[in-house]
């Protein structure tokens, strides 16, 4: 006999706090219709390069950062949170523990929002993907994160429910490991107010970097998805979860083993090989709770597949977790280095992530809202016909989606690596690799607007449901049995109840869990020297270069240009030797990129004579004919920033990069010094010395300085 | 020392170590999952949260 069935006490009466989750919700539908318009928007400027619109606030490389950011933790995030403080309630049996918590964490969460919609088009950028906010909004997160933390695990401890049921796992992993995450990985030392350098540098930077990278799809994009699907398909479904053995197996086996799988991103680098094929191993490794997640959400519908075809929550449910399957296939599948040598740097991965995002995120947050609206509203859902027009335009948005960008990906990565019988690249010239799938980009953007256009229906009919709800009855009272009666009535019990009874210490062990893998792949980069090969030739940036720098990262082109040269047969013919881990010892931080939509850079110095950069960055396709990237029209306008010269070298300084006094105090001057040289030489040219303080100057030295360091070496090696 | 120990360390040997711990948090989950009378529990917590609010 079950406690709660002995027990013939008085009940404790209570109410849930739906009004938190109601608030949530609208921020979902406001902030996803934002996320997915901004990608459909850059989806386009990649299909026709006049829609940056010449303006710096509007180019791709902005609002890029600004889509990722706004569709993970907008759209997604707000997401989570309705699912979460709705789920916790119930499965708890109590309020959430503070009521001005829940408001501080939800005007705290947008607030951060706002600001980032701000900072990243004026392109104040840590310049580091999924991470870009600066030092303040960082410090903001993390303060956010903790009200959010104290809030649900008050909650748990003034439970009325012995038993934490699984959902609730996935929920603590996420609360605990993102904390891990976005500390670790946002720690720098700030310049100014909106700017700050990392304390990593190179590869320990690249590590950091894609270990919070990849475990922020797991631990943001998908173990709270999770939780969410372990309450809300039973719930939908009336059905209990297949098996709920399977699903503490899978919650173990998952958090243990995706904290590792992070240097996959970083195959066939400058990192060591043993961080690479753990990192490989790991990924292919993931099939397995991955694939026992999605099986186990699966057969919840076991008995009522009928319903799958009728009701939209199960619906969307049902093929977001297909989805899900299907992207967590591909995921260890791209991960297998000669898999990976293909398909990195190419649409493929863009292809991949949405088939999560899209696939996974976006079917499970509407079937959560379908089902949450009706609910909390009490009522009923104003159209199921508008649901499932949603439903196919979205499927079929993302089926082109996806397909266009395996097309793109797959097509481009083999122009890349193709070498005629005599040795030489089949397509040297970069640009034919882009035209050719130019089309698939037009695909790509069309499938997006069917996305977006499916959310917009949402919208109306989420509006339209609630606008016909009867909004003035009271909140109901519900009544359950106080937890220490449950405590007094059951204290036989032992094995993973009891430990799932003490949520502090099932916390504990989740940290443990993801604890291992971090520590084992980071530390040693930090205290070990047998990452970096000493190489004396590597000398630190200029002044100017760091500014020129700092306007490469504020252009946003790292999300087009990768610095990172593969140690391929292809890579070395199209761009020179293999990049060595020595050569980013003194990049904070590191740009090695992901995707390369344009040409990688890291032996770019030295290639082109300056007017050619001059050329480029005013109007590309003066230079190269078809060209997709922006025109940079502001950089001739725009003075360089060196107010705070002196400080950023200090700064460098201060973080390890060996910079003499006297450097640091003749900042200035030295990069007044090496632009006056720079447009002398452009001068021959026809341009004018005025040109001189302005930001291309700067952005020319730092363009100039890449992979120059490495070339005098292998001279030197030479002789 | 620290510094000294990492440098002379093999680290190639890492990923070995962390299939190691992989495998026996596995195995120990796989048991503890199924310990005696885990079935009854199991379905009692599934159904849980099926039941009607009061």
């Amino acid at each position: 006999m079950s406690s709660s069935e002995a027990y013939t006490g008085p009940l404790e009466e209570f109410r849930y706090d739906d009004k938190i989750t109601k608030w949530f919700i609208w921020a979902t539908l406001l902030w996803g219709a934002v996320a997915l318009f901004l990608g459909v928007t850059i989806a386009f400027q990649l299909a026709y390069w006049k829609l940056n619109l010449g303006v710096e606030f509007t180019t791709f490389g902005r609002l890029r950062p600004l889509h990722t950011n706004s569709a993970i933790f907008a759209f997604v995030g707000n997401a989570i949170f309705a699912g979460v403080y709705y789920s916790t309630q119930r499965l708890c049996k109590t309020r959430m523990f503070n009521d001005i918590l829940s408001k501080l964490h939800f005007w705290g969460w947008q607030l951060i929002i706002v600001a980032a919609a701000v900072t990243l088009p004026l392109g104040l950028t840590t310049g580091k993907e999924y991470a870009e906010l600066e030092w303040p909004i960082d410090i903001a997160i993390a303060v956010i994160w903790v009200v959010f933390a104290i809030n649900f695990f008050g909650t748990l401890v003034k439970r009325r429910e012995k038993h934490i049921y699984v959902a609730l796992w996935f929920y603590i992993a996420t609360i605990v490991t993102v904390a891990v995450l976005h500390i670790v990985n946002s720690i720098s030392l700030p310049v100014s107010f909106m700017k700050s350098y990392p304390v990593y540098a190179g590869v320990q930077d690249a590590l950091v970097q894609w270990w919070y990278g990849h475990n922020a799809v797991a631990f943001f994009l998908t173990t709270p998805f999770l939780g969410i699907m372990y309450y809300f398909i039973p719930k939908a479904a009336n059905r209990p979860v297949y098996s709920y053995r399977l699903s503490i197996i899978h919650f173990w086996s998952l958090v243990f083993i995706y904290i590792w799988a992070g240097p996959h991103h970083l195959l066939y680098s400058a990192t060591p090989d043993w961080v690479q094929t753990l990192g490989m191993v790991f990924s292919i490794m993931l099939w397995m709770p991955s694939w026992g997640g999605m099986i186990n959400g699966l057969l919840t519908l076991r008995g009522v597949w009928d319903k799958v075809r009728t009701d939209p929550v199960l619906k969307f449910m049902a093929t977001g977790v297909t989805f899900y399957g299907m992207a967590t296939f591909e995921g260890p599948l791209l991960s297998i280095k000669s898999v990976n040598y293909l398909g990195h740097f190419t649409d493929w991965i863009v292809g991949h992530v949405h088939a999560g995002t899209i696939g996974w995120n976006y079917m499970m947050i509407s079937g959560v809202l379908y089902y949450l609206v009706p609910k909390i509203y009490k009522t009923k859902l104003y159209s199921i016909k508008m649901a499932t027009a949603q439903f196919w335009t979205a499927t079929i948005g993302l089926l082109l989606y996806m397909m266009s960008m395996w097309a793109a990906g797959i097509t481009q990565g083999l122009m890349w690596r193709a070498v005629d019988e005599s040795g030489r690249l089949v397509y040297p010239n970069f640009i034919e690799t882009v035209v050719k799938i130019l089309p698939m980009y037009w695909v790509r953007a069309f499938g997006g607007v069917l996305v977006l256009f499916g959310f917009i229906v949402l919208i109306y009919n989420i509006y339209m449901t609630v606008k016909n709800a009867d909004n003035s009855g009271e909140d109901e009272v519900y009544a359950a049995i106080p937890l220490k009666e449950l405590k007094n009535h059951d204290e036989h019990e032992s094995g993973h109840r009891k430990l799932e009874g003490m949520p502090i210490l099932f916390s504990v062990l989740s940290l443990m869990a993801i604890l291992v893998g971090s520590v084992i792949e980071i530390v040693p980069s930090l205290t070990s020297d047998q990452f970096v090969e000493k190489n004396p030739e590597i000398k630190p940036y200029s002044a100017l270069e760091i500014a020129g720098r700092d306007i490469y990262i504020k252009e946003g082109c790292y999300v087009c240009h990768s610095q990172q040269v593969r140690p391929q047969v292809s890579e070395k013919l199209r761009y020179g030797s293999p990049s060595t881990a020595a050569e980013s010892v003194y990049d904070r931080p590191f740009q090695w990129g992901s995707r390369r939509i344009g040409p990688d850079l890291a032996r770019l110095g030295g290639k082109y004579n300056h007017m050619w950069h001059y050329r480029h960055m005013l109007d590309p396709r003066e230079v190269t004919p078809k060209s997709i990237m922006p025109n940079y029209g502001w950089l001739y306008k725009k003075k360089t920033n060196l107010k705070v010269i002196n400080k950023k070298l200090k700064v460098m300084a201060a973080l390890g990069v060996p910079y003499t006094d006297e450097q640091i105090k003749n900042a200035y001057s030295d990069a007044a010094k090496q632009a006056t040289e720079i447009t002398k030489e452009l001068a021959k040219d026809g341009v004018q010395m005025k040109m001189q303080d302005k930001q291309i100057i700067a952005l020319i030295a730092y363009l100039q300085r890449l992979g120059v360091d490495k070339a005098r070496s292998e001279l030197k090696e030479m002789k | 020392m620290r510094k000294e120990v990492f440098a002379n360390m093999d680290l190639s040997v890492l990923p070995s170590i962390g299939l190691m711990c992989f495998l026996l948090v596995f195995v120990g989950i796989l048991i503890w999952s199924y310990r005696r009378g885990s079935k009854d529990l199991y379905e009692e917590i599934s159904n849980g949260i099926l039941e009607k609010e009061k």
